[in-house]
């Protein structure tokens, strides 16, 4: 009985080393796995990148990084991505990791703009091509990055503005009023969307209804938020608006639960496919684009651009704009 | 003169009580091998420094679960540390930060402490209450946004560094050497062995386990409170959700060490090869180049891996 256990426990950890070597393999394709692996030693000198992303499991996460890795795998790079786990030091620790394995380039992808000055400087000490990605570096900083690919969050939340007026310009209310459900308290996207969006409709006669409601782009947490709103506000409501394409599924959930669908305006930001969905059903009015693959590509591309020795932009905006139903067809859903 | 031998019982007592150092030592010598930047001094003060921030919490952590408790809020005592710190440096400087950040951790682990021993509250209950109440404060107090700090000493001393070692991991093992001394060399720490072993049996015996109880969660929020002020001098920065994955982080690695969740025995020693045993895993996922999907799921595994034999050895010592 005794043997029989300890024989289940040593495959349980044999099984688990192999595992781990297995993965390394998986991941490095053909690369030896010995030693560590600089382009040099790899085959035919492919270079190595080293991503890490501070939102890896975030919905919008999942097609950026998918468009890294396809990219860097038709550049001819070897592509790694790790979570950070939003947390600037473990990502710090993550690069420094990254630079002492002898990794060619790098791409950073911030958790909050506040934590990104050590970072952005620990980046240009190694003399490595990197990019950042999606997330603004902090003001102090911001100068010191050699590239980075992000949307214009402002111009984001403006879109957002602007589909709101023409909202009620076709559909004419005496109220104006808007339910608003917002992403993370203190992110910069969730702020700097809110800062755009306020500037286009100041003065307009719009009224958001309700103060800060967080759901963290967390549906269910939208489906709650959304819920409240229609019970306190109810028939007052003129319009609804959503930060991503998530919470507007969790709200429209809310909002199908208590029948008042088709009673209001509705207007999200993003390229889910049930965004897509529903601006063809006509349940929502638009949305305004905002393209993970194009901007995870994007990243590569400037890479490879730098680490060729080309010139490269210091901001390339990942294009935006508004989507309806009859744009749907132009734009990548995920 | 007896003769010194290890028959097979010795030998099997030995593997019993030396499994995870035994297997972190097996799998850094394999890594040695199959990565040759493992063993490089730039890799090694990489994981010293990254495992010494949560390390601090991780022996208060310990010194909680022998005493038979848990704290969730202290990823939230966390948080509003690296916020209250970064606002304090900025105002008042470093030291009479370090100083108001270290009292505000002790007054919110009093607060737990009196929650749970003078009135009672199961530690999950209070302790989730609190996790979120001092989240919200740090919401609060911040309008919800990171906060940055440019304090010039604060940036000397982030910068710091002997050989690659920063000031964090020195703090760390001052930690260690004082949580280790009392737990072991003292009535003090024989107190929480107590406690944690038997409640009923150590109340009986004239222990204040009440004092026991409510002491555990001051050094908890201290601790707390001193890994974020590490953190926010890292990172020049504070904000309420960092350090969000703390609590489970030191459970993980007391659990790994062999400090049993029952309490009563276990101690901070055996959390520090917790803490290796993770550092080294992590870092040698990193280097094998294994993505981040994949590394969850080998995380995890481990986990299971760790925990099951060290039920079924127990087991079969106790037997």
């Amino acid at each position: 009985m005794r043997t029989k256990k300890t024989l289940v426990l040593l495959l349980v950890l044999i099984l688990t080393v192999s595992l781990i070597s297995g993965c390394a393999n998986q991941q490095k394709g053909d690369a030896p796995s010995a030693g560590s692996a600089s382009s040099e030693d790899t085959p035919g000198g492919a270079k190595r990148i080293f991503m890490s992303s501070a939102y890896y499991t975030a919905p919008y996460g999942a097609p950026l990084q998918e468009a890294v890795q396809d990219k860097a795998k038709e550049l001819g790079y070897e592509i790694t991505i790790v979570d950070g786990e939003a947390n600037a030091d473990k990502q710090l620790s993550q690069f420094k990791t990254a630079v002492a394995d002898g990794y060619d380039a790098l791409i950073y992808w911030p958790g909050d703009q506040a934590s990104t000055p050590p970072i952005v400087e620990y980046l240009n000490s190694t003399g490595l091509p990197w990019v950042a990605l999606n997330t603004v570096v902090d003001d102090s900083v911001i100068d010191k990055v050699p590239c980075m690919i992000a949307s214009d969050e402002v111009e984001i939340g403006r879109n957002v503005g602007r589909l709101m007026i023409e909202y009620f310009e076709k559909n004419p209310s005496d109220t104006k009023n808007v339910a608003y459900i917002e992403g993370s308290p203190g992110s910069s996207y969730t702020e700097n969307l809110t800062k755009g969006m306020n500037e286009v409709i100041k003065g307009s006669g719009i009224n958001i209804l309700n103060e800060p409601q967080y759901a963290e782009y967390d549906p269910s947490k939208a489906m709650t938020i959304m819920e409240d709103l229609l019970t306190k506000f109810g028939d007052q409501i003129d319009l609804v608006v959503a930060q991503d394409g998530g919470m507007f599924q969790g709200a429209f959930s809310a909002i199908e639960a208590a029948e008042y669908v088709g009673k209001f305006g509705i207007i999200c930001q993003g390229q889910d496919l049930i965004v897509k969905e529903k601006l063809l059903s006509g349940d929502l009015y638009a949305s305004v684009a905002q393209d993970p693959y194009t901007e995870g590509s994007l990243s590569v591309e400037m890479l490879d651009k730098m680490i060729k020795g080309e010139e490269v932009e210091h901001w390339v905006v990942n294009p935006t704009g508004p989507i309806y139903a009859d744009d749907v067809d132009n734009y990548s859903w995920f | 003169m007896k003769k010194l031998t290890l028959d097979k019982g010795d030998f099997r007592i030995f593997w019993i009580k030396n499994a995870v150092p035994i297997l972190l030592i097996i799998f850094a010598i394999s890594m040695v091998f199959v990565n040759r930047t493992f063993s490089s001094w730039d890799n090694i003060s990489n994981i010293i420094n990254e495992f010494a921030i949560y390390g601090i919490t991780a022996c208060a952590m310990t010194t909680a679960i022998i005493c038979g408790e848990f704290d969730l809020s202290c990823a939230s005592v966390f948080g509003w540390s690296t916020v209250l710190f970064c606002l304090t440096c900025t105002a008042f400087g470093v030291l009479p930060a370090f100083l108001i950040t270290m009292l505000s951790g002790v007054v919110l682990g009093a607060f737990n402490g009196f929650l749970v021993a003078k009135v009672r509250m199961p530690a999950f209950i209070a302790t989730l209450g609190t996790m979120t109440a001092i989240k919200g404060l740090a919401y609060v107090v911040t309008d919800a946004q990171p906060i940055k700090t440019e304090n010039e000493t604060l940036y000397a001393i982030s910068k710091f560094n002997i050989g690659g070692i920063t000031i964090v991991p020195l703090v760390f093992i001052v930690v260690v050497v004082i949580f280790i001394w009392f737990l072991k060399f003292t009535k003090f720490g024989r107190g929480i062995y107590a406690t944690g072993g038997n409640y009923e049996v150590a109340r009986l015996s004239g222990i204040n386990v009440k004092f026991y109880k409510f002491i555990v969660f001051v050094l908890l929020g201290a601790c707390a409170a001193l890994s974020g002020i590490m953190y926010g001098s890292r990172i020049m920065a504070g904000w309420a959700p960092y350090g969000s994955d703390l609590a489970l982080y030191c459970v993980t690695v007391t659990v790994i060490g062999g400090t049993s969740l029952m309490g009563g025995n276990g101690g901070v020693h055996r959390t520090i090869i917790g803490i290796l045993f993770m550092g080294v895993i992590f870092n040698a996922l990193t280097l094998l180049s294994v993505g981040g999907s994949m590394q969850k799921f080998v995380r995890g595994i481990v986990l299971i891996s760790v925990i099951m034999f060290d039920a079924i050895t127990s087991k079969r010592h106790k037997a």
